[in-house]
């Protein structure tokens, strides 16, 4: 910078305000006037001083200046463009320098291409003079054109791309490369609570998902759509329809009492989960609600990182020892505005219904019995109507529609978008609707070292019928129990005018509509959709204040608050004629209505600085609070004297099995935190963090205050030595980590009781003061290689955990003092795994892209220790613990030695010789679930994913093969479903004359009435999980802007497909599908919704 | 960092819960805890009455029978359910035990009465638990350690008498020291906080324990028996004194078996009792049960089948309304004791069994609302009937079979011991109804009335068909919890842990 010599000084004696504000703003109209005369003007105006060298310049340069209330600064830009002049505000100072160049400079046109390494075209890229407003984007064949001066300097920017700087010569022709920023040294990456980190410094596995790649093939809940792209990253579905929610494990269950699900982490802020009660046995009334991470627009999400391992914890607290999954969503950006609609189709179409029978009719013991439940009755005549189940489901239909809006100053950038997602489900009656509203703004101000972002989701959401499982309440058991041989059609119309009762009731098959008949009471399936109805609503607010502010270069502080509000209601009508199982005469009515409000509130401290040349420091202090009040009200009975009239007041609330019930809970973690990164010569770095929390679940107990430390080293092999050529870069990388994580709220206070009916009631879980919180040790150890200029890519991680003094619910003898059970520390459940990718990027021909990436993970779990109790004297070491929520002939068990969700079933009682005891001319069963048999594991040996994506000209084709190797499933419908005689496996054993057992036939009703239902030998239903799958495929077209005149910039049409088709599976459901996502019924189906496969098409246009 | 968590204490205290501090107004945190021990006995929740007792005693009792053709193999058919049978141990223990120990542990000094009310409670309680499993944790309860000792059944039922002793002394001196009071109102269910009422259920309670280990114990049962008539307060002798769970002081419920008979369709009448009933003409068959869908008369199913078809849900449910109060105790039951005591040659407070079998047949028609027929109690002819299946002959039960219940109503002074003794356990059988506890009970130690054994045992040879069901096993969920604690029950038990082995009170040489 030029300094101040005999200078021309404009002085301003009147001015009024002596300092300048940024915001000072100007109004003008110059045509061609001298530069001198134009500066005096603006000084005069805004009471500036404006300091220069006449020397360096030409004073006389022509210039014209029109603006109204234009700020100051980008009136000054106006005059750099004009000029080449540059412009610095200092207090109430400008100081004008120029540079030893010639003072003349004309503005000509620059042109140019842009392309990827690959040498495609990149359309959309953002080219804008540094410093200025000016700016355009390429057009579909990546070319651009602006108008600029010798020395300015063109940014081009472009999403996944590293942002490249180029001056502007004596050429009018500019040609740009741009590199993909995931494979760059100087990438830099979002990591915990938003701190940017060079990618090189990292000591743990963090792998990227693009926005882009999310929208292969959209569904409802996005999370959903990383299957097969993360390694170690096992996803399972509730079978619960659109919106329901999603069990993501990263690196193996690691919880036995507590959630081994990740951390979601938006915009550094970790999400609550909202986890919704979850179905709970064999009759389950309770559908999944869905879960915090479905009520997402995936068309806010710019880029998605997935932290496997527990590094993160230190920044995000205990819920991070499961691995994060951070979301970063959508910013304004600066520059032209950019408007986007998104339109996305999908068809679904049930999959893998039960195989039913078409051979036998009604009747028992091979006899026409009309009376019958069962389907054991004689041969079927030609021509008997038989239902077939797929005439029940509908096509659904998912609508995903979304706009979004970008506009933006370099000091202001605003976003905003409006989603809305609508599905008919497959079975009749259900129905998604969510509407996501965001805005945002993220502005600076004060010289640019205060930045403001203030953004606000909105979301309201609506589920009719959301597809249950279990016997009640769910249409599937009524349609796959449906007596065989018998003609349905009169049962669609559901209802009919009772003259007596004068309201409608039910048409429905004898004996099902006596109640009393025994069996599981199938009603009429429409009779449950439409007047047995649920509904589920959500509003959702979240709202975040983000203020940061550098006090130096390299040193800011940065406070955050979040609010997130949600309340969610629940409603179930029960219409008068519901079988009185389930509801009283004149009908029945459950509601309850759910807050759960999260307030988190951060200040950070960040220091990034080079220290000497060689060492540079990057670190983070900060403090943060999380509290948690979550509270219900519910109510729910029988209903009085008014048929279906569905409200609180017609509510006997000591009827049937009711409840009314208010609960309220309340969670505060405190913590104070430290992340450093010390970094030698940009390629060694060492990374130390330490938490401390304070959470008030652990009042009671001997201390509520826990510190968890980790460290890490990562070393970027080829800045340190020097590699041969075709290895473009190569990084070791090795961490160690501590997480603790508190106990539920509650467990530890002093006794208190329930009140049921106004009367007390003791609590059934013991409270104790002795409990510690719960810790993980992890160890990783990592390297990237890239060859041949990043077009080859692999990683490797391999990784060990162990997690103690977890909480275990322990069942005790309700003898010991009441109590069913009481909480204990201990257990030691180990993970080990191996997970990598393969990656290759690049170009086949000049038109034809490929990108490919092959993932592998394998995880070794095993439950090495439960607890030990010593309350008796003599150490009583428990070696078993069952799930929760076990169902007649299943139970889910972490057992030492084995691993962790070890599914037990019942099973045929056998002799000494292995032969089944067979007595009365009945096989006999062990029916004593100490004594179940272990049928497998109810997770994976190891998963691979293999993703594609090509593009060859303006088309572009995308899939996603996955597979999971290993684990079983056990199948509860087949099991009903043969007990009644509907499968065709049941028609196959009475065409053989009965069931071979000890070499001897027994007769097919006879063998299924034992081995078949919900309590039988569920042992024999066992099937292995493994499976491969053709997850996702889509083909694209891009019609580029030309053909509609540059009004809008492109549009692209795909068709694209979910869950194709498998290559194998040998399993009678979709054995990724469950019917809860928490830690209980894993690995079992029980007429849950069958699978879908999705087609559907989709239009994005970008304006 | 001490000021931020200073409220940690209250945000960690759930407010949705009582804390003690908050229960002392109007002495909740001690008489709170005795309406869940009233509630309890019988439970008036549908699906754990259905497990406490529907499914075990009250078909084991000859009362009942289930149509449900979904249940598989099961208790019924002698498949001893573990999932099922451990219902009645933890309800027991969790509602009972529990109570009786927070109100003993909790009680001040001029608490003494609430502890003795407490006491009665838990004895009522328990012995329907002990009667069920034999062995049972009782004098260790509540060490709240993984490992809980069983105590034999001969130690339970010594402590029960002598719990009852101290509760009908403590009761005695209250009731004297201060007539009229009665602070126990707002926490009774049963009988409005009358504790001269309670005095006599005490009494007849220890008459019915006494009687129960007549073959076992007989100077102890002579011994018990005569104290509890001997006592002033007196005996449940009328209809007033009928012990019924009522509606009041906010208590609502419907009575479970209405729920169990018609929308579960999972109880109904039994052969058994349909031949007896009708066998006798007797017009309390119409209050105790409805005529069936089937085919509109009265019909019971055969104990111990293996039912895979719905051929059953029809046939006669019990006639319950959701409103009908459960009966905890029936006054007539002590009449019968007497006269089974007067038998024995017992000194029964002046009269004999044949005034006494009187008074009990006469009072249980007053109970159960119904007109006893003229002449009645002077039928010499009538015996159980025949039992035919309508829709299976093999379950028949013709003529001359010796599981129908040879007895006739009128007494005979010239019977014979037994033929008297079957006489006033079978129209005992036919008062208590529906206690099927109570009545198994009975059954089990005299043999009385004569019941249909089971068409299909799926016991596996640990039941015998022809001697019966004699308990059921250990709950299943202490052989996970608790294992060295039911080891110290089989061992007390002395024999093995199934259905066939016999309780410590269950001697009788003539029973089989």
């Amino acid at each position: 910078m030029a300094l101040l010599a005999p200078v021309g000084t404009i002085a301003q004696p009147e001015a009024a305000t002596p300092m300048y504000y940024p915001d000072t703003t100007l109004t003008m109209n110059v045509v061609k006037k001298p530069l001198e005369n134009v500066l005096a003007s603006l000084g005069k105006k805004t009471g500036l001083d404006i300091h220069y060298d006449r020397n360096e310049f030409n004073t006389e340069k022509l210039v014209s200046i029109n603006c109204k209330n234009l700020p100051v600064k980008e009136v000054l830009a106006e005059i750099t463009d004009q000029t080449g002049l540059h412009f610095e505000l200092f207090k109430n100072k400008i100081i004008v320098s120029g540079g030893n160049v010639a003072p003349q400079r004309d503005i000509q046109k620059v042109q140019g291409t842009v392309k990827d390494s690959t040498g495609m075209p990149l359309i959309g890229v953002s080219v804008s003079i540094k410093g200025t407003t000016q700016g355009t984007q390429t057009d579909i064949n990546g070319q651009f054109s602006l108008d600029a001066t010798a020395g300015n300097v063109l940014v081009f920017t472009y999403i996944g791309y590293v942002t490249q700087e180029v001056t502007v010569g004596s050429g009018a022709t500019i040609n740009v490369v741009l590199k993909t920023d995931s494979h760059s040294l100087q990438e830099v990456v979002v990591t915990a609570l938003g701190i940017t980190k060079s990618a090189a410094s990292l000591s743990y596995d963090q792998q990227t998902v693009s926005g882009k790649e999310l929208e292969v093939a959209p569904d409802p809940s996005f999370v959903n759509s990383l299957d097969g792209k993360v390694s170690g990253l096992q996803i399972t579905q509730s079978s619960s329809g659109a919106g329901g929610s999603t069990k993501v494990v990263l690196r193996g269950n690691k919880s036995i009492f507590g959630s081994s699900n990740v951390l979601y982490v938006v915009d550094g802020i970790p999400l609550n989960p909202l986890t919704s009660s979850q179905p709970n046995g064999v009759f389950s009334y309770g559908a999944d609600g869905g879960d915090g991470i479905s009520n997402i627009n995936p068309d806010d999400i710019e880029s998605i990182s997935v932290l496997k391992g527990a590094s993160a914890s230190a920044l995000y607290g205990s819920a991070a020892a499961n691995g994060v999954i951070l979301i970063t969503t959508k910013k304004g950006k600066a520059g032209k505005t950019v408007v986007t609609f998104n339109s996305n189709t999908t068809f679904d179409k049930a999959v893998l219904l039960p195989k039913l029978q078409s051979e036998y009719g009604r009747g028992d013991n091979g006899v026409t019995n009309p009376g019958s439940i069962n389907s054991y009755g004689a041969a079927e005549s030609p021509g008997t109507p038989n239902l077939n189940p797929a005439s029940f489901f509908n096509t659904g239909v998912s609508a995903i529609n979304s706009f979004t809006l970008s506009t933006g100053t370099e000091k202001n950038q605003t976003y905003i978008s409006y989603g809305n997602t609508h599905t008919d489900g497959i079975e009749p009656g259900n129905v998604f609707n969510r509407n996501n509203i965001t805005v945002r703004n993220t502005s600076k101000s004060l010289n640019d070292k205060l930045t403001i972002d203030l953004s606000a989701n909105y979301i309201f959401q609506n589920t009719n019928d959301r597809p249950t499982s279990g016997t009640y309440f769910n249409p599937l058991t009524s349609i796959y129990l449906f007596p065989r041989g018998t003609d349905f059609s009169p049962y669609k119309n559901y209802e009919s005018l009772d003259p007596v009762r004068n309201i409608y009731l039910p048409n429905w098959i004898t004996p099902y509509t006596n109640s009393g008949s025994g069996g599981d009471d199938p009603q009429n399936p429409y009779w449950i959709q439409y007047k047995n109805p649920t509904t589920q609503g959500l509003n959702r607010l979240l709202a975040t204040v983000l203020a940061k502010y550098d006090i130096t270069s390299w040193l800011n502080i940065q406070g955050r608050v979040k609010v997130d509000k949600a309340d969610q209601t629940s409603s179930q009508e029960l219409y008068a004629g519901t079988t009185e199982l389930l509801a009283g005469p004149t009908g029945g009515y459950n509601y309850s209505s759910s807050g759960q409000n999260q307030v988190y509130g951060d200040l950070l401290l960040n220091v990034n600085k080079d220290l000497s040349g060689d060492f540079n420091i990057n670190g983070t202090l900060g403090v943060s609070i999380q509290d948690n009040q979550n509270s219900s009200l519910g109510f729910g009975g029988h209903l009085g004297n008014i048929d279906n009239y569905f409200n609180v007041g017609n509510v006997i609330l000591t009827s049937g099995n009711p409840f009314n019930q208010t609960n309220k809970t309340e969670a505060q973690t405190q913590s104070a935190f430290a992340s450093v990164d010390f970094g030698y010569k940009k390629y060694l770095y060492l990374d130390v963090t330490g938490r401390n929390d304070w959470a008030s679940p652990l009042a009671f107990t001997n201390s509520y205050s826990f510190f968890y430390p980790s460290v890490g080293l990562s070393d970027v092999l080829s800045s340190m030595f020097k590699m041969p050529d075709f290895i473009s870069f190569s990084k070791l990388r090795v961490s160690y980590t501590d997480v603790g994580n508190s106990i539920p709220a509650f467990v530890s206070t002093p006794a208190q009781y329930t009140l049921s009916s106004g009367f007390l009631n003791l609590a059934l879980t013991q409270p104790l003061e002795t409990l510690k919180p719960e810790i993980t040790h992890s160890f990783e150890i990592g390297t990237e290689w890239r060859f041949d200029h990043d077009h080859i890519t692999f990683d490797a991680t391999y990784y060990h955990t162990n997690s103690y003094n977890q909480l275990f619910d322990v069942a005790t003898s309700t003898a010991s003092g009441g109590y069913a059970s009481q909480y204990v520390n201990g257990g030691n459940v180990k993970n080990e795994g191996f997970e990598g990718s393969l990656g290759y990027n690049g170009n086949i021909s000049s038109d034809f892209h490929w990108t490919s990436n092959f993932t592998f993970s394998l995880n070794r779990n095993k439950v090495l220790a439960l607890y030990t109790d010593n309350s008796s004297g003599t150490p009583n070491v428990i070696t078993e613990f069952t799930f929760p929520n076990t169902v007649n002939a299943y139970q889910l068990e972490a057992v030492v030695g084995k691993p962790f969700g070890e599914i037990y079933a019942n099973d045929f009682l056998r002799d000494a010789s292995g032969k089944i005891v067979v007595s009365g001319g009945l096989p006999q069963l062990i029916n004593n679930a100490n004594q179940d048999v272990d049928v497998g594991n109810s997770n994976p040996n190891f998963m691979l994913g293999w993703t594609n994506s090509f593009r060859f000209k303006r088309f572009d084709l995308a899939f996603t093969i996955d597979g999971r190797f290993g684990g079983e499933v056990v199948d509860m419908t087949q099991a009903y479903l043969d007990a009644y005689g509907t499968s065709q496996a049941s028609a196959t054993a009475r065409d053989q004359g009965g069931v071979l057992v000890n070499g001897t036939r027994i007769d097919a009703q006879t063998y299924y009435s034992v081995v078949g239902g919900r309590s039988g030998a569920l042992a024999q239903y066992a099937y292995s999980a493994t499976n491969i799958r053709l997850r996702e495929a889509s083909l694209g077209y891009t019609i580029p802007g030309s053909a509609f005149n540059n009004k809008i910039q492109n549009i692209r049409i795909a068709f694209s497909g979910r869950n194709l088709f498998f290559f194998y599976l040998k399993a009678p459901y979709d054995p990724e599908t469950t019917l809860a996502t928490d830690n209980t019924l894993q690995g079992i189906d029980l007429f849950g919704q069958p699978s879908t496969r999705a087609l559907g098409f989709s239009v994005s246009a970008k304006f | 960092m001490s000021s931020c968590t200073k409220e940690f204490n209250n945000l960690n205290t759930n407010p949705s819960k009582v804390t003690k501090s908050q229960a002392t107004g109007d002495l909740q945190y001690i008489g709170g805890f005795f309406p869940d021990m009233e509630e309890n006995i019988f439970s008036t929740v549908d699906y754990i009455y259905q497990l406490q007792q529907s499914l075990n005693a009250d078909v084991f009792s000859g009362y009942e029978m289930s149509p449900d053709d979904g249940f598989g193999p099961n208790n019924t058919n002698y498949f001893m359910v573990s999932g099922w049978n451990a219902q009645a141990f933890d309800l027991g223990n969790q509602h009972i035990m529990n109570n009786w120990a927070q109100i003993r542990n909790l009680a001040r000094p001029q608490d003494q009465h609430f502890v003795a009310m407490a006491l009665i409670l838990k004895v009522e309680g328990m012995h329907r638990i002990t009667d069920l499993y034999g062995p049972i944790p009782y004098s260790k309860y509540g060490s709240n350690a993984f490992f809980v000792p069983y105590d034999s059944q001969q130690a339970v039922y010594t402590r029960f008498f002598a719990e009852l002793d101290t509760a009908v002394t403590t009761l005695t001196s209250y009731v004297k020291t201060y007539p009229g009071a009665k602070p126990f109102q707002p926490f009774d269910l049963i009988y409005g906080g009358d504790y001269k009422q309670w005095l006599k259920f005490a009494n007849t309670l220890r008459l019915r324990l006494a009687m129960r280990i007549v073959y076992a114990d007989p100077a102890t049962a002579q011994l018990q028996a005569e104290k509890a008539v001997a006592d002033p307060n007196g005996l449940l002798s009328a209809v007033g004194d009928d012990a019924y769970l009522n509606m009041v002081n906010g208590l609502s419920y419907q009575n479970p078996l209405w729920n169990i008979t018609n929308a579960y369709g999972d109880i109904s009448m039994s052969a058994a009792m349909k031949s007896i009933i009708e066998g006798y003409n007797d017009p309390r068959e119409a209050a105790y049960f409805l005529p069936s869908a089937y085919d509109g008369k009265f019909e019971g199913i055969r104990q111990g089948q293996n039912i895979t078809t719905a051929v059953y849900a029809g046939f006669s449910l019990l006639n319950v309304q959701s409103t009908t109060p459960l009966e905890i105790m029936a006054a007539s039951e002590s009449y019968f004791l007497r006269a089974e005591g007067a038998l024995r040659g017992w000194n029964m407070g002046g009269g004999t069994a044949q005034s006494f079998y009187t008074q009990g047949v006469t009072l249980s028609f007053q109970e159960k609302g119904v007109a006893m027929p003229a002449g009645y109690l002077a039928d010499a002819t009538s015996t159980a009937a025949p039992y035919v299946d309508p829709t299976n002959a093999t379950n028949n039960v013709p003529a001359g079979n010796p599981y129908l219940n040879n007895i006739t109503i009128a007494w005979n002074p010239a019977a014979t011991f037994e033929q008297n003794l079957q006489r006033i356990i079978t129209q005992k059988w036919l008062a208590i109804y529906p206690d099927g506890e109570e009545a198994w009970c009975d059954f089990r130690r005299t043999g009385y009335p004569k019941l249909f054994p089971v068409v299909v045992n799926n016991s596996g040879g640990a039941i015998s068909t022809t001697s019966f069901v004699k308990r059921i096993p250990f709950a299943a969920d202490e052989d996970a919890n608790n294992p060295k604690g039911v080891a110290t029950g089989v061992t007390a038990l002395g024999g093995p842990d199934n259905g066939g082995t016999r309780l410590w009170w269950d001697v009788n040489p003539l029973v089989p």
